[in-house]
């Protein structure tokens, strides 16, 4: 067996180069799709040569020798076709990966906001399943031109060299019959369009019944919309089964089309046996080979669907099968200082969209906390967002004295840290959610963001596995394990929005506590709707829904913003019960 | 599995298409009769004409073979159509009756199941059960005759033939079985693994964000490549079965076939059989192994929906709601908009046991008063207007209106009493008007614009294409102001005298909120409105505030009672008033 391996492929959106890939495998598919379907026609006539043998009253020994051939012989055969199949499904199965891998590859390149744009994620999962069926036609047709086409071939010419004139009436049926499966194939598509695009319309239906099933409930709508469903079921089922009987029943006909020719076989070839121009064998030889050869033609249709699905498949993936991407990984930063400035900052979703923050200027340095608050919808989490680099922003924010958006995507990654809301765990082991294959110590990092008392209760420790998105660690757990990774690297600006909603305030004051003493070389960007934490941060930017902001050290902000004293008080007074989350 | 609703769609389908099962009986018998002809006619061939070398009807034996092809393509045409309309009548059968269920099912099933796990249920549970029925019951039923046919046709020629096919049968029987399982396997193998793939793109997109912004798109994808690889290894094993099966079967045959022939050598003499039989057996032999590889596929077909029949007789045996009063009508109820007395009767709620949602809720509400519930999230205000609406029932005690329990009234006159508007405007599949009537037929046009233009909607709708019968395809015609405003069209436009708001302006911006309220204020002239928010309790001039804290009512009173002696809502208020969360 040759070894496995998934590489890149160059211009994958040509489909020849998937056969230019795999020169090999598709070496072994044409030798060995070649050598099956020639020495098939053996096997039929070596059938019709153990009939005579018993027919001629030949010794035993005879009959036995054939016999033994003839299994001989079929063994031989079915080995070329073990290794045949083998290859042509080898070959589907690297095609399937590279495709995959180039998928994989293109979505994970694209830009974030391209990606956030549509609903590009079902887009996608369709596009890899679409793979499937695209892969699946390119087998079958791989297979067929050898089982059918060279098949065909093959026992055509055995008939010939057998009887010409036979063949010649004989076989005349059978390209009618293929005329006519090709003829029908557009019927047949227009009915099977017909029924997917009802399939997909009562689906839709159906969802929506569900989806909004309290609306109707509460509306009272349900029987009179359960009526309505009936007759489109009713609909779907006529539908279903003009495309089914089409698509499936017809192949018994096309085969009765094509075995037309058997009479004519029978009788001549049968005089022919009458006159001793042929053996009985020869004839079931003869016979044998005519009704395959009439079977593969009556098949051929289906080889024609799977073809022009397989097509249309393939414009589906093709739009993302791009040339293989890497990310640049040169890094030029300077990692003993840190200055950040930002000045006149504004940001916006989207070209047409209006600026969610604007004017904002603010400096910093290694070792200090900025906090960041307002109300809802002032544009604190968007403040935090714009560091990233991932989106488009006006004004400027500089990094030692050079523009965010000057730094390549790398370098951002390998300065700037930020945890969101969301705590956007993998479903993988604590330690790899952490390091994300860095491969490094998580101990110390564990205990800042006070998780090494939760490891103890765990009997994996961290290699414990945190399912699907975190769902077996409480909320409070999931945001740590985030923070642990944001932490990890103490990079120069490490941006935090929000990340204590889910934790209580005693862990919270421990986890500041921790950053504050052991990330002195990075600085740190706080955001929170909490002002508790306020009274330790450096300096404080107090964002307002109209757009305009005050700066200022928690007691400048108490002594100057009645909005900042007012809510202080509030939420002192009102204790705990702002942890809704 | 007795009165499992699966099988009463079958049977059900059975009785009612007497004629048609009949017909398919027949066929199938027709079919499994006709294809055991041809090697009756060949052996007759050789037998008759060719060993003796005599002509006589040569001509005529060329007709019935082709007669004999003709007959079985027709049948198996007949038989394929047949199948087909049978199934697909289950599968309408069977969605007609899970719609139905749908209808009465207990409101508490949709917050625990996502629709599209539900609509899975519709659409590829009740397929698979279809083609189990269909492919799998039907063609086995097929396939076992076809088998006894031919064990039944060699015994004919030979009993001591007729005795080593029935010892061959069960060991190619097991061959295959033992093939089908170790596949079957494999793909099993092989379908948590693409399970594994799937989930890490979905992961990747999810977490796109935080990939990028750590410049993990390598790490990601060489964890793709190392599930793909998985997943490759497995594909290898179930290719390496599905290669070597077929050809281990022609083996097989071809060594049956040399057996029999050296058997009825006359040397041996052993089954005293012609060489038309001879013949005749081998293409009989030859047509043994097709139902019997069939047989195998159908078992297993049958076992893998097996899962989808058990999930969607679960379904339907979910609990339903009880039965509603059916004489109850909305004018004898509540007989003038002056006289509403809305009372809820000690009333409490679960889900499980031992969790109260709500307990011990005592409150009378009087006509056209304003009340609004506020307290935390969670808390169970939602669920409490389920209760009011009837759509879900109290575990103690009863909500009445003028001393009807509402839970008694049917479905299609709650439209009549309530008018519910809700945070997410819920967007139905059709037209603007639908929007607003939900598809009702007893709501005229005039109605339906009658209630757009209180809500304002009026002049917005007139610049649309068609006006009220646009359709919506997408929601992006409508803001998200304009959707709440037409949300709010939908539970007047019959014009209910209790309107149940639920945390309407959560998602509007402050102005689109204004007109929101301005048109409830409008409203209220004549409305007894019941709502849930903090912030509306001011702007609609609640009469009454509800606090709701741990399923209790806390306190409860006039809003400027409550902000003199409830400390938590005057700092509610406060927070709420600043928006901040």
């Amino acid at each position: 067996m040759a070894k496995l391996k998934i590489e890149p492929i160059k211009e994958p959106n040509k489909m020849i180069n998937y056969w230019k890939k795999e020169k090999f495998v598709v070496f072994c598919i044409i030798v060995f799709g070649l050598s099956f379907n020639i020495s098939t026609v053996l096997g039929p006539i070596y059938q019709g040569k153990l009939i005579d043998s018993i027919l001629n009253g030949g010794s035993l020994r005879t009959t036995v020798k054939i016999g033994i051939t003839f299994v001989a012989i079929i063994v031989c055969i079915q080995v070329l076709r073990y290794f045949k199949r083998f290859y042509v499904r080898r070959f589907a199965n690297n095609t399937s990966a590279s495709m995959r891998l180039m998928i994989y590859n293109n979505i994970m390149h694209k830009s974030i906001s391209e990606l956030g744009s549509e609903n590009i994620g079902n887009l996608m999962t369709r596009a890899i399943s679409d793979v499937d069926l695209c892969v699946e036609g390119m087998r079958k047709f791989t297979t067929e031109i050898f089982d059918t086409g060279v098949l065909m071939a093959a026992y055509i010419v055995s008939m010939f060299i057998y009887d010409w004139k036979i063949t010649l009436f004989s076989t005349l049926f059978i390209p009618v019959a293929m005329i006519i499966a090709e003829k029908l194939k557009s019927v047949i598509y227009k009915y099977s369009a017909a029924f997917r695009k009802k399939s997909s319309e009562v689906a839709d239906i159906t969802y929506d019944a569900i989806e909004n099933s309290m609306v109707y409930r509460a509306n009272g709508m349900e029987s009179q919309n359960r009526l309505s469903y009936n007759d489109e079921l009713e609909d779907l089922k006529d539908k279903a089964v003009k495309a089914d009987i089409l698509e499936s029943s017809m192949q018994p006909i096309y085969n009765v089309i094509a075995m037309i020719g058997i009479i004519i076989v029978i009788y001549l070839g049968g005089t022919k046996v009458i006159n001793s121009g042929w053996t009985v064998g020869v004839f079931s030889t003869y016979i044998t080979m005519f009704i395959a050869t009439a079977k593969k033609a009556s098949k051929a249709s289906k080889l024609f669907n799977s073809v022009q699905k397989s097509q249309v498949s393939w414009k589906r993936i093709k739009p993302y099968l791009t040339e293989y991407e890497s990310k640049d990984t040169s890094c030029h930063i300077d990692r003993d200082n840190t200055a950040l400035s930002v000045k006149n900052l504004g940001f916006c979703y989207g070209e047409s969209k209006e600026n969610i923050i604007e004017n904002i200027s603010f400096e910093g340095r290694k070792g200090e906390i900025i906090g960041v608050t307002g109300p809802i919808a002032s544009g604190k989490s968007t403040l935090g967002l714009s560091f990233l680099g991932l989106y488009p922003y006006i004004g400027s924010i500089k990094i030692d004295g050079k523009e965010l958006k000057d730094y390549s995507e790398y370098e951002r990654s390998q300065m700037i840290s930020y945890l969101g809301h969301d705590p956007q765990l993998l479903s993988d082991t604590i330690y790899n959610n952490i390091t994300l294959g860095s491969g490094k110590d998580i101990n110390s990092v564990l205990k800042d963001v006070c998780f090494d008392t939760d490891l103890k209760s765990m009997p994996e420790g961290q290699d414990t596995l945190v399912g699907n998105g975190g769902v077996r660690l409480s909320g409070g757990q999931q945001s740590r394990i985030a923070l642990a990774r944001t932490l990890i690297n103490k990079n120069k600006i490490i941006v935090l929005d929000d990340p204590f909603s889910a934790v209580d305030m005693k862990t919270e004051e421990k986890i500041i506590k921790n950053i504050k003493n052991n990330y002195k070389n990075s600085l740190i960007i706080l955001i929170s709707h909490r002002l508790t934490i306020f009274s330790e941060v450096n300096q404080i930017i107090l964002l307002h829904g109209d757009k305009t902001a005050e700066y200022g050290t928690h007691n400048e902000l108490m002594k100057s913003s009645e909005l900042y004293r007012t809510i202080y008080n509030l939420q002192c007074t009102n204790g705990g019960d702002n942890d809704e989350r | 599995m007795k009165d499992s609703l699966v099988n009463r769609s079958i049977v059900k389908v059975i009785k009612e298409n007497i004629k048609t099962n009949l017909l398919l009986v027949f066929v199938i018998i027709g079919a499994v009769l006709t294809s055991l002809i041809p090697p009756q006619v060949l052996k007759h061939i050789i037998d008759f004409n060719l060993v003796p070398k005599n002509n006589d009807k040569l001509l005529t034996s060329a007709f019935a073979y082709m007669a004999a092809i003709l007959f079985i393509g027709v049948f198996d045409f007949l038989k394929e159509a047949l199948i087909t309309i049978l199934g697909q009548k289950v599968t309408k059968e069977i969605r007609v009756e899970m719609a139905e269920k749908l209808e009465k099912i207990n409101a508490r099933f949709f917050s625990s199941n996502e629709s599209g796990v539900v609509v899975s249920r519709f659409t590829n549970d009740v397929d698979a059960i279809s083609s189990m029925f269909t492919s799998g019951i039907i063609g086995m039923v097929v396939d076992c005759f076809k088998i006894i046919g031919i064990v039944i046709s060699i015994w004919m020629f030979s009993a001591k033939l007729g005795v080593i096919v029935l010892i061959i049968l069960p060991i190619i029987y097991a061959i295959t079985r033992t093939f089908q399982k170790r596949m079957l396997k494999s793909q099993t193998e092989n379908r948590i693994l693409v399970g594994k793939v799937n989930n890490h793109i979905s992961e990747s997109f999810k977490n796109a964000q935080m990939i990028k912004s750590y410049s993990k798109e390598d790490y990601m994808e060489k964890k793709y490549v190392g599930y793909l690889m998985e997943n490759f290894k497995t594909i290898e094993k179930v290719n390496f079965y599905d290669s070597v099966f077929p050809p281990i079967i022609q083996i097989i045959r071809a060594s049956v076939i040399a057996v029999i022939v050296i058997l009825s050598h006359r040397q041996l003499n052993f089954l005293d059989i012609s060489v038309g039989m001879v013949a005749a057996t081998i293409e009989l032999i030859s047509n043994l192994f097709a139902p019997i590889e069939s047989l195998g596929m159908e078992l297993q077909s049958i076992q893998q929906a097996i899962s989808g029949i058990q999930r969607v007789n679960d379904f339907y045996n979910e609990p339903e709601d009880d039965c509603k009063n059916s004489e109850l009508k909305s004018d004898n109820i509540i007989p003038t908009r002056e006289k509403i007395d809305l009372s809820f009767n000690d009333i409490s709620f679960y889900y499980d046991e031992g969790t109260d949602i709500l307990k011990n809720i005592n409150i009378k509400i009087n006509s056209q008063e304003k009340v609004t519930f506020v307290g935390r999230t969670g808390v169970g205000k939602s669920t409490l207007f389920r209760l009011i609406m009837g759509l879900l029932k109290p575990t103690k005690g009863s909500i009445t209106i003028n001393g009807v329990d509402v839970y008694s009234i049917p479905n299609s006159e709650k439209r009549k009493v309530f008018g519910y508007v809700n945070q997410n405007f819920h967007m139905i599949k059709g037209t603007v008007a639908e929007q607003v009537s939900l598809r009702d037929k007893s709501i005229t046009r005039e109605q339906i614009e009658d209630a757009l233009n209180f809500v304002g909607l009026s002049d917005y709708v007139a610049t649309l294409e068609n006006g009220c019968d646009t359709e919506v395809t997408n929601g992006n015609i409508f803001s998200q102001g304009q959707k709440q405003l037409l949300a709010i069209a939908r539970a007047i436009v019959t014009n209910p005298p209790i309107l149940l708001l639920d945390e309407i302006t959560a998602n509007l911006d402050s102005i689109t909120e204004e007109k929101v309220v301005s048109v409830l204020k409008k409203a209220g002239e004549a409305h007894t409105i019941l709502s849930i928010s903090h912030r509306l309790s001011s702007m609609i001039n609640s009469d009454t505030v509800v606090i709701l804290e741990k399923g209790r009512v806390k306190n409860m009173g006039s809003p400027e009672m409550l902000l003199q002696n409830d400390e938590w809502y005057r700092s509610h208020v406060a927070l709420e008033k600043l928006t901040w969360s």
